[in-house]
């Protein structure tokens, strides 16, 4: 079929070049309309449904929220499990689904269960809210408000009604979650002590407020005429006319809302703070939209954001655009990848012209790099595949090899052209074409199936690494795929329009292959002749290079130059909002002094809908860098703020780029590499059981930062109901309850409108009698019988260290014990502790351990990988022996491997010293492309003694190693330079992931090209077998 | 022959197996810090004791319990801040609720008691009227018999009649007295009672108020109590000063705590008016410090202070003995003067104390 595919480009090849030209006009055409991402959308398929449960504890957000919704969801197709964290005010309940699923259906299935729950849950809580779908990537843009003229509510309020609804209309944006500020309210202060006073309970207020500020329909007027609305006006809607509202008859007149309540607007309980450069702010983070182009999503915001920027300067607001800005590492990387691409294909273009001396051959090769990439984005982009930094990868270290195919093909044909013009009677051009294409064809084949093949298992990675490695595995398949088809189709068709015409050949080889061949042709004889010598120096290399292997770090993906650092601080559960920003204020102070952090901004609690769902004593903080800087000095300036950190009492600190960071937060689980969950339903009994559990984990040796994940830590007050007293005075607890929900959470009583603005009316106590636990026992309670009491009539108060968050797996309560492994494997640490956990600690029915952790998944995801690695190797092993037909000859080209990894090993050496998932990719690119080069030079000898008839011996040996000497040579330098501008500046935006990978595949190369020259030939005509068969 | 194939055969194994462990290192976090460790477990473990894992370089020194120790520059660097303890006097107070009384029933009184003092008056003189006509037809009786027995007989009722009406008038005037008292008390009628008192003429003038203060049941007011502190709106920091008067008769109906008649000298306050009182429980003042709230942190139900020991440890005290007082608690053991109290940044004390609790929120899912 190939021979037809060759014979038809060659006779058709107008029709050929006019399709290829086609293409390359789709391609960019459909490049310059796609979208930009920075990463592959690397998040499993998750709803995560949250419900806002202001003033519950996290034990009665657990029961009286989470588990109906747990309960409700239960069981839903495609679900793969089920996790839920129950934490103050907040439940979150998370569905992971199979990633085959879709997502639509998912939510679809999602939101019709959770239609029927509202009845289901306690007053005061809010309904459950399915987070919006947001790109993996999440954050499009961080931007934030501050002003000198106006506070915190105003600018809020400002916030809330005007620029929220703004940018929420822009397309590709999800959510904005807004941090800090003060969401207004109007308040109806209650004096406790005025209440007392005049005999009046707490509920007696809420309901004079609530029959004040009631909003209902009024219907209308119809006669056989006309039809008109009613509409009531004059209903009080500010403090001022709230005061007069009638709260009871006396003898000496009305007593009034205002005589027993200052009425105010104030702030409603804060979730959440906000600051910018230490300055009390507020901070809008804007989501983005499921598969949305942060790139385009990033540009509609700036020009939303354009309209309001004048209006804000006169009225002094300023408006902090910059705080974060993901597109500006799109745009660089974008530009770096360019300026790659440009570099990359000159050097292409000056090793082919260096080493064919022809401008024409030269072009013709070249022709493939643009070809095969566009053939591959448009493959790619009809899949559905968004273009991003992987994707580019992908591209960018296909670029070298897509080229190969054509250099083998072109270099060739020309050499065949060159010989056939020196021929007394030279066949037709169409022919010698033809003939040289066939020629190399099986090889050019069966190498580039190989170089594909190997690629195979990274699609198959598991978990984030699998999502995020796909579409560069995809990419740089496609694209070596289509580099096939060129290098079958375009590149003989073009060889025949521009080869045979303009000129006649020249029957010389070029000067350089001149030049070189002699001189390699004496190195290989050299070698030839002490092969023992050679063999084992080959081998000592090889044995020293596999050694440092395992003396290098590894790391999930390399430090990311975005330009940009997010800091986590976390002090002990129950500090309070105001303690987290004078902290994040003196840790910002620091930051900012650093050179080269251009600003900082800080968040401490959460906003509604957040994806980041922590506690008051939790902040980060957004630091943005002045941009152009380089790796090292985003390294030096990262350096700083840790030492800064570290130095810092009273914190827990991490720091991270922002896409590290979401990848961290993506990886489900915990990444410890060994997690106990202890199942059970009593929390106390969980607890104990964890924390015998942890006693033993700390004595086994090489355990390190055992940690107990829930333990109990947070500072409650704690309402105990004293049920005679309250039998006494005929009082109900959940009276009680009830006056203690609205003194210090507040009962929202109705609404009142502010032109398009609608507050929360809100009975409350005041913040000044909100403030120690003194205040709790103050609280006015009416008996049925009139009597004024105060709470500790009734009740006790004791402050106790309650449960910042309960833990849910598959609807189970949950604790968990984590612990890192130092200094030992962590197979023998795993087979200890279930053996001492299981003699040392005693579990009943009801409570069980689960032993688990990142070992046992990366165990899983080895063995996964074990498997398709094997079955690729077996696949490459077949196509092997299908292209060289002989087992002995295959098994040593095999040898070719550990030459490439050793180079591959001393340039990661040499280079960051740490391995990464895409150093993984860098050596399966360079098994693929050293086993290319082994089959070009295994193929030769073999076509030298099959085809031509020569016998096996040293002589044949040179020969064809001399003669596939220039592609080897070219398509080895052209793969390394390439390369090469990536590797020299790896630590740069666009090029941390590829770098190493580039790295590896230079060292890799510049070993194996060595070895595959000078040791390979002696290699295969010692061991080596090449016999004519006489059928051929 | 055999040797070749063997070596193909080892090869081909060799190779596999290399490409194999090269490939191996799965996809997830740390796959490779972890073959990487599990290879050379004993040589990392060699290179890992010399490390020291944990950043703190003051393990050396032992720190006591409740201690926190960080170093100078970075308390300033963390804005902890100190205000020196100083030494001071104060009256434990109770709060107690006031009512500014409306003295008109007092007017009616001091109504009622001219009235039946006027009356007394008049009786008097018509007691004396009768007395003398009586004596005076006695003596012409005894003298000149001139007046008949039966005048003598009816001047004799008439002045028994005017003693009956004074001294039923005496009565009502010491009624209404009684009444004052007992509604009043001894101190407050007296005012209303006396001529010219010029306490009432305040009274009636509204340049001072009557305060009817109701202590809380359990609640019971010091011996020698000159005065307490009132105010309108509930903050202590606004109060004034009121004077004691004397005990009230009578209670609120809801408390049934004791009362008491203050005077306040203020023109502002109009009748029942209800008011925050501010009553010593001491006669004497303690002396200790005072602690503010902001210095205050909550840990196992007790409540605490941080105090900077030397220059770079800070102690956590129990003020838990500590008064309630405006704005804080007074401490009358357990802090001395001259000794710094962290005023800022104590939560971060705490947090640094426990920091072993702080989580890595990043793995929780």
């Amino acid at each position: 079929m190939l021979s037809h595919i060759v014979a038809f480009s060659v006779r058709f090849r107008g029709v050929v070049v006019a399709l290829a030209m086609l293409l390359l006009g789709y391609g960019v055409y459909a490049l310059s309309n796609s979208s930009l991402d920075i990463f592959p959308e690397f998040a499993p398929k998750q709803v995560i449904i949250q419900t806002e449960s202001q003033g519950l504890t996290a034990e009665q957000v657990e029961v009286l929220v989470t588990q109906p919704i747990e309960n409700a969801l239960g069981g839903l197709v495609g679900t793969e499990f089920i996790r839920s964290q129950s934490i103050p005010g907040l439940s979150v309940v998370t569905l992971t689904f199979y990633d085959s699923t879709d997502i639509y259906r998912n939510r679809q299935l999602v939101s019709e269960r959770l239609l029927g729950l509202n009845d289901a849950l306690p007053t005061g809580v809010a309904p459950p809210l399915m987070v919006p779908l947001a790109s993996s990537s999440g954050t499009v843009m961080t931007i934030g408000l501050t002003s000198d003229n106006h506070d915190l509510m105003a600018l809020r309020s400002l916030v809330d009604w005007t620029l929220s609804p703004r940018l929420l209309s822009v397309e590709g944006v999800a959510d904005i979650n807004v941090f800090g500020g003060e969401e207004k309210q109007l308040q109806i202060q209650i004096d406790s002590d005025k209440l007392i006073r005049y005999g009046l309970a707490i509920d007696d207020v809420i309901q004079a407020a609530k029959q004040a500020t009631g909003i209902m329909a009024s219907g209308y007027i119809e006669n056989s005429n006309q039809r008109m609305m009613l509409k009531i006006s004059g209903q009080p809607t500010t403090a001022e006319q709230l005061s007069k509202v009638v709260l009871k008859g006396t003898e000496t007149g009305s007593l009034l809302l205002g005589d027993v309540a200052q009425i105010t607007t104030a702030a409603a309980p804060a979730i959440g703070g906000a600051a910018i450069a230490g300055k009390p702010a507020v901070v809008l983070m804007v989501i983005g939209q499921y598969k949305a182009n942060t790139l385009a999503v990033t540009l509609g915001l700036e020009q939303a954001l354009a309209e309001f920027k004048d209006g804000f300067a006169v009225d002094g607001i300023t408006l902090h655009d910059d705080l974060f800005r993901p597109a500006n590492y799109i745009e660089s990387s974008l530009q770096n990848i360019r300026e790659h691409l440009l570099v990359g294909g000159g050097l292409v273009m000056l090793v082919l012209l260096l080493f064919l001396f022809n401008l024409r051959t030269a072009l013709i090769s070249i022709t493939a790099i643009p070809l095969s990439l566009f053939a591959a984005l448009i493959v790619l982009l009809e899949m559905d595949i968004n273009i991003n930094i992987m994707v580019l990868g992908g591209l960018a270290i296909a670029l070298g090899e897509v080229i190969d195919d054509a250099i083998i093909d072109t270099e060739n044909i020309f050499r065949r052209l060159r010989e056939n013009a020196a021929l007394a009677q030279p066949k037709s051009t169409m022919t010698v074409v033809y003939d040289a294409s066939m020629e190399v064809r099986s090889s050019v084949v069966y190498a580039s199936f190989i170089v594909m093949l190997v690629f195979v298992p990274l699609l198959t990675l598991s978990g984030v690494a699998g999502r995020m490695f796909e579409p560069l595995g995809i990419a740089y398949i496609l694209a070596i795929f289509a580099s096939l088809g060129v290098a079958l189709t375009v590149t003989p068709a073009l060889c025949h329009i521009l080869l045979t015409r303009w000129g006649s050949l020249s029957d010389k080889e070029p000067p350089l292959v001149r030049l070189l061949n002699p001189i390699y042709g004496r190195i290989l004889k050299g070698v030839s002749r002490f092969p023992k010598l050679v063999f084992s120096g080959v081998a000592l290399f090889c044995l020293a290079g596999l050694a440092i292997l395992p003396l290098l770090g590894g790391s999930f993906l390399p430090e990311l130059r975005e330009g940009h650092y997010i800091i986590h601080t976390a002090s002990v559960p129950g500090t309070s909002i105001a303690e987290s920003l004078r902290i994040g204020g003196q840790i910002e102070k620091r930051v900012a002094e650093i050179e080269g952090v251009r600003s900082t901004s800080q968040w401490a609690g959460r906003a509604e809908r957040g994806a980041d769902t922590y506690g008051t004593h939790y902040s980060e903080y957004e630091i943005a860098l002045d941009p152009g800087l380089g790796g090292q000095q985003q390294q030096a300036i990262l350096d700083e703020i840790r030492a800064v950190l570290l130095a810092f009492p009273g914190i827990n600190s991490e720091v991270n780029t922002f896409l590290t960071e979401r990848i961290d937060e993506t990886i489900s689980g915990y990444t410890s590499p060994v997690v106990v969950n202890v199942y059970g339903k009593d929390l106390a009994a969980l607890d104990h059981k964890a924390k015998q559990i942890a006693a033993v984990m700390r004595k086994i040796d090489g355990a390190a930062d055992v940690q107990l994940r829930a333990p109990p830590g947070e500072p409650q007050i704690e309402i105990r109901l004293l049920l005679d007293e309250l039998a006494y005075w005929g009082l109900k607890p959940v009276e009680v309850m009830a006056t203690v929900h609205a003194g210090f959470e507040g009962a929202v009583v109705g609404q009142v409108l502010d032109d398009n603005r609608v507050f929360d009316v809100v009975v409350t106590l005041p913040k000044s009698q909100k403030q120690q636990p003194e205040d709790v026992l103050m609280l006015p309670i009416k008996t049925p019988s009139g009597v004024m009491l105060r709470l500790k009539d009734v009740a006790q108060i004791q402050q106790v260290s309650g449960r910042h968050m309960i833990l849910h797996a598959g609807a189970q309560r949950l604790q968990t014990v984590t612990s890192n492994v130092t200094g030992r494997d962590l197979v023998s640490f795993f087979a200890e502790l279930k053996q001492r956990v299981h003699d040392e600690v005693e579990f009943s029915a009801d409570i069980y351990p689960e032993f688990t952790g990142a070992a046992v998944a990366q165990a899983q995801s080895k063995e996964d990988l074990i498997v398709h690695s094997s079955l690729a190797g077996i696949a490459v092993l077949l196509l092997l022996f299908m292209a060289l037909k002989s087992v002995r000859n295959m098994s040593l080209v095999l040898i070719n491997l550990p030459f490439s990894l050793v180079g591959g090993v001393i340039a990661v050496l040499f280079t960051s010293g740490v391995l990464s998932i895409g150093s993984l990719v860098g050596f399966i690119t360079l098994f693929g492309i050293t086993l290319r080069n082994s089959i070009m030079m295994v193929s030769h000898f073999q076509h030298l003694v099959v085809e031509e008839g020569l016998p096996w011996n040293a002589a044949t040996a040179i020969r064809g190693a001399q003669e596939r000497l220039p592609s080897i040579l070219i398509t080895a330098l052209v793969t390394a330079l390439a390369m090469l501008p990536i590797a020299l500046n790896s630590d740069n935006p666009g090029r941390e992931i590829m770098g190493p990978m580039a790295s590896i595949i230079i060292g890799g190369l510049i070993s194996s090209t060595i070895l595959n020259l000078l040791v390979l030939p002696s290699i295969m005509l010692r061991y080596g077998r090449f016999e004519k068969k006489t059928e051929e | 022959m055999t040797l070749r194939r063997k070596v193909g055969f080892w090869s081909i194994v060799l190779i596999v197996a290399v490409a194999i462990i090269a490939l191996m290192p799965a996809a997830t976090k740390s796959s490779f810090s972890g073959i990487v460790k599990g290879w050379l477990g004993s040589y990392t473990t060699a290179v890992q004791n010399n490390h020291d894992d944990d950043d703190d370089d003051d393990d050396d020194v032992p720190i006591e319990r409740l201690m926190v120790r960080i170093d100078g520059d970075i308390s300033a660097y963390a804005g902890i801040e100190t205000s020196v303890l100083a030494e001071s006097s104060f009256f434990p107070e109770s709060k107690a609720m006031a009512i500014v009384v409306d003295i008109r029933p007092l007017v009616t009184i001091k109504a009622r008691y001219n009235q039946a003092v006027s009356a007394l008056n008049v009786a008097k003189v018509a007691e004396r009227s009768a007395a003398q006509e009586l004596k005076r037809l006695n003596t012409l009786a005894k003298g000149v018999g001139s007046v008949a027995t039966k005048k003598v007989d009816y001047a004799r009722a008439v002045w028994r009649e005017a003693n009956a009406a004074l001294q039923g008038l005496g009565f009502e005037v010491q009624a209404v007295q009684d009444d004052g008292q007992q509604s009043w008390g001894a101190e407050v009628t007296s005012w209303v009672f006396a001529k010219n008192s010029e306490q009432w003429k305040r009274l009636l003038s509204h340049q001072d108020s009557l305060l009817l203060v109701i202590l809380p049941a359990d609640v019971s007011l010091v011996a020698d109590i000159s005065f307490i502190r009132v105010t309108r709106d509930g903050t202590q920091q606004q109060a004034r000063k009121a004077y004691f008067v004397s005990p009230a008769v009578s209670t609120g109906a809801l408390t049934q705590g004791e009362s008491y008649f203050f005077k306040i000298a203020t023109g502002r306050l109009r009748a029942r008016m209800r008011l925050d009182a501010w009553i010593p429980t001491t006669n004497t003042p303690i002396t200790g410090v005072f602690v503010p709230d902001k210095a205050i942190i909550w840990n196992d139900g007790l409540p605490w202070v941080y105090i900077e020991k030397e220059e770079d440890l800070y102690q956590r005290r129990s003020v838990q003995q500590g008064l309630p007082a405006t704005g804080g608690l007074f401490v009358e053991h357990g802090l001395a003067e001259g000794e710094l109290l962290v005023i800022k940044g104590a939560q971060m004390l705490l947090s640094e104390e426990f920091r072993w609790q702080i989580l890595d929120e990043d793995d929780d899912d």
